[in-house]
């Protein structure tokens, strides 16, 4: 019928007119989110045996718009742009916090794939000077909610931006850790590219963590943005928080067309089996549970 | 100890180092105003602490005083080439022929004298012929505070020895006390003592005190009068006594020159690389491998340039090397050409076994071909990158957040975790303690309001923007350390510190604590509230 024609463009449009404000895409929280079914490769044995080499968040949705994360790229991971209510440090603190918990799960998926045959269990962190006065410095005791030890982690505080470039490719290129993080201002295009194909050279994950506002960089395999959001409800005492949350906004995904423009959802991380778990909205939370039937 | 712990060690009050013995803890050493209120060396605690109760004392510890003590007689090298350490706090130094460097023997002894007050010790310096008279003089001799040496005259041993009580002979106590039961406090009474009536007169005495067991009462008597007429005689320069000297720490070098100066960049690597190869090769004889290397190129014009590198584990490794100098090296300005290179190891370490073939395929195999990876890349990372630093995490047993972990730089663990010392495994988590990820170095003061005495803060002001807080769990109570503050003022002392995980309106969620306790009217200071971390 035509008016049905009309109505599903007028929709379409409206979304898209909503969607090119990055920052309003990320006040949109709390709203119902739609999930498209994304065509590829839907059988991802449980959700974590994945196939080659990729990994995955844990959360099966998630896993099935990304088709799981790339073992041997460089995914980019950027804070939502702060606003008059969220200051930076909160915004990129949740940016933080998400690399590690990608650091967490793709450790957890390799000791499973490779368990016997040459394990590597180490995190190259890379970090400015700067950037450890206003974050402050990764406390190993905190680590333990994400499912890693401290003394996997090899700490590089470098005092140039430039020389946090190398120290992520040197660790890319010795093979040695499972997985190299870095935080750095901005990443342009040659860098980036250079990353890149050190991380597919050597089958090494790379994630760097960029500033609210820099440009993009564009030879990033996935490309995320991240905010702070409530946290789940904790079942024990309404007044204490619950399980850490974050609002994710996939920006883009090198082999999925498309699976760029979805609306931003909320991601919740449980430190028990140390997964992510797509939350619903805080209204239907309890229906989208008891229909997911997942949750752990 | 002085040198070790300044702050340890108070000026102004008297402190004792006490070690464990047979009859409960006993004083071995003490500071100059603990010997001025009467605490004397060899006195046990208690009876000390009866006498001085505002006594204080730390534990002595004699093997690192033994090692400090070595490498002061290392240093004293500069006063002559053979030296040693004597007993546990003397070094002696053989300086024939030496003091005419210095202007004259008086001025070598101010010299020393002066160098080892300005390292922190109270030294007691003599020069002597012979050991012995250098010994009893040093310990026993009068001295003024000011000027804390003796000198004795060229062949004027008797003479010095003559006043000196019979403990500055190196004896046994109990021949001491055979000599003191003789009558024999002085060393010049035993100059001119026959020794056969001397034999008879320990003798004599071996009876009554061979009511306990006999036969080794009087050997132990015999060797006695022996070890006390060999140590008359050595002190006076009859029988000479033989000294071993400390040997000089092993130089591991290689130093090449070439008649044509080189300039070119690849000529430069490739004799670096030669000389790599002849060092890992005199290592290899010793069974060491570098862990500190310098390069020095010395150039005609007369200037030296020099490069540094390190590694973390013990290695002969030269590819592994030339890729540590090689940027290095790149940035080297030859000049006028190099003429002579010199390629030296400042620190060596045992080379652990098989490690001679580090192989280029590290992912398969044992855990040894991974901890080389991890050795290499936190060599290249540490030796390219000017003015970063490379750690690792190690928890520490400390309830205090910020000191619960111990940053180490990595080239401590790859080093142990190569000597097969893994460092301790992290605590198994504990459900309730919850951390954060984040934790802010120092924690920034906030305001906030709260409810009192004991409620989490309801708002709060943080870098210019207030939050409120939507849900709060806590306090957890961390005490502070109160022995690592013992003698602080007490506004100067650590608070207790109540810890709140609170979450704000938008998400996020920090770690806050208050220092001090609402309602403690002993406190001199209002309670302040910090934000310490941030969970994300």
């Amino acid at each position: 019928m035509a008016r049905a024609e009309v109505f599903a463009a007028l929709q379409a449009s409206i979304r898209r007119i909503e969607r090119t404000s990055a920052g309003s895409a990320l006040a949109a929280r709390g709203r119902s989110v739609p999930w498209p079914a994304m065509p590829g490769p839907v059988a991802l044995r449980g959700s974590d045996d994945v196939q080659g080499a990729r990994w995955s968040l844990g959360a099966p949705e998630v896993d099935c718009l990304t088709g799981g994360l790339d073992a041997s790229g460089l995914h980019e991971i950027k804070p939502a742009v702060p606003g008059p209510e969220m200051p930076a440090a909160l915004g990129r603190a949740a940016a933080f916090t998400f690399a590690l918990r990608l650091a967490a799960r793709r450790l957890a998926s390799d000791a499973r794939n490779k368990a016997g045959a040459g394990q590597r269990a180490c995190v190259l962190f890379c970090v400015p000077e700067r950037d450890r006065l206003e974050l402050g410095r990764l406390y190993g005791p905190g680590l333990a909610a994400f499912g890693l030890e401290a003394r996997q982690f090899l700490i590089v505080e470098t005092a140039r931006a430039a020389d946090t470039l190398w120290a992520m490719e040197e660790g890319l290129r010795s093979e040695v850790p499972a997985i190299v993080i870095g935080c750095l201002e901005d990443l342009p295009l040659t860098p980036a590219r250079r990353l890149s194909l050190a991380a597919g050279q050597h089958s090494t994950p790379c994630i760097a963590l960029t500033g609210a506002r820099t440009p993009s960089a564009g030879a990033t395999a996935t490309r995320w943005r991240i905010g702070p959001a409530p946290t789940g409800s904790n079942s024990f005492d309404a007044k204490s928080p619950g399980s850490p949350a974050c609002v994710a906004a996939l920006e883009r995904c090198r082999h999925r067309v498309g699976a760029g423009d979805l609306e931003p959802f909320t991601l919740e991380w449980c430190d028990e089996t140390f997964r992510f778990r797509l939350a619903a909205a805080m209204a239907d939370r309890e229906i989208a549970a008891r229909q997911a039937g997942t949750g752990a | 100890m002085r040198r070790a712990k300044p702050e340890l060690v108070p000026d102004d009050q008297p402190l004792a180092l006490v070690e464990s013995g047979r009859h409960g803890l006993t004083i071995t050493a003490v500071n100059a105003r603990a010997e001025a209120e009467g605490v004397h060396a060899g006195k046990a605690l208690v009876e000390a602490r009866a006498v001085l109760p505002q006594l204080r004392s730390l534990p002595a510890d004699p093997e690192r005083d033994g090692l400090e003590l070595l490498a002061l007689a290392q240093w004293c090298g500069r006063y002559g080439p053979r030296r040693h350490r004597h007993g546990a706090d003397g070094i002696w130094i053989d300086v024939s022929g030496v003091a005419h460097l210095f202007g004259g023997e008086k001025e070598l002894l101010a010299d020393l004298v002066r160098r080892l007050q300005g390292f922190g010790f109270s030294p007691r310096a003599a020069l002597a012929d012979t050991l012995g008279a250098a010994h009893a003089l040093a310990r026993f001799g009068a001295m003024d505070a000011r000027r804390p040496f003796v000198i004795a005259a060229p062949g004027g041993n008797d003479e010095a020895l003559r006043a000196l009580p019979v403990e500055a002979l190196r004896l046994n106590p109990e021949t001491v006390v055979t000599l003191k039961r003789l009558g024999l406090r002085r060393i010049g009474q035993l100059y001119d003592l026959p020794r056969a009536s001397l034999a008879r007169r320990f003798q004599d005495l071996a009876p009554s005190r061979a009511r306990g067991s006999k036969a080794r009462a009087l050997t132990t008597d015999d060797e006695g009068l022996a070890a006390v007429m060999l140590r008359l005689d050595q002190a006076r320069g009859v029988r000479a006594e033989p000294l071993p000297a400390l040997g000089e720490p092993a130089h591991y070098g290689v130093r090449r020159s070439w008649p044509d100066p080189l300039i070119s960049a690849e000529a430069l690597d490739n004799e670096v690389r030669e000389l790599a190869v002849a060092l890992a090769h005199k290592l290899e004889k010793a069974g060491r491998g570098w862990r500190r290397l310098r390069l020095s190129l010395y150039r005609s014009d007369g200037t030296v340039a020099e490069a540094e590198a390190g590694t973390s584990i013990a290695s002969r490794d030269v590819p592994h090397l030339m890729r540590l100098l090689g940027e290095r090296l790149a940035g080297i300005d030859a000049g006028f050409g190099v003429d002579v290179a010199v390629l030296e190891a400042l620190k060596v370490g045992r080379q652990m076994e098989g490690q001679d073939a580090l192989g280029l395929d590290r992912r398969s195999g044992a855990g040894g071909h991974a901890d080389d990876g991890l050795a290499r890349l936190i060599d290249r990372l540490v030796n390219c990158l000017d003015g970063a630093r490379v750690v690792t995490l190690t928890p520490r047993d400390s309830h205090i957040p910020e000191r619960a972990e111990e940053r180490r730089p990595a080239f401590d663990f790859a080093q142990r975790a190569a000597a097969g010392k893994e460092p301790a495994k992290s605590q198994p988590r504990h459900g309730a303690r919850v951390r954060p990820a984040l934790l802010l170095d120092p924690p920034e003061p906030i305001s906030v309001v709260a409810e009192v005495p004991d409620g989490p803060p309801a708002r709060f002001l943080w870098r210019r923007v207030v939050h409120r807080v939507v849900r709060a769990t806590g306090p957890e109570r961390i005490a502070p350390e109160w022995w690592r503050e013992i003698g602080l003022a007490e506004d100067k002392r650590s608070r207790v510190r109540d810890y709140y995980r609170v979450e704000v309106a938008g998400g996020g969620s920090c770690w806050v604590f208050r220092a001090g306790l609402y309602g403690d009217e002993s406190a001199t200071r209002v309670p302040a509230w910090f934000l310490h971390g941030l969970f994300g």
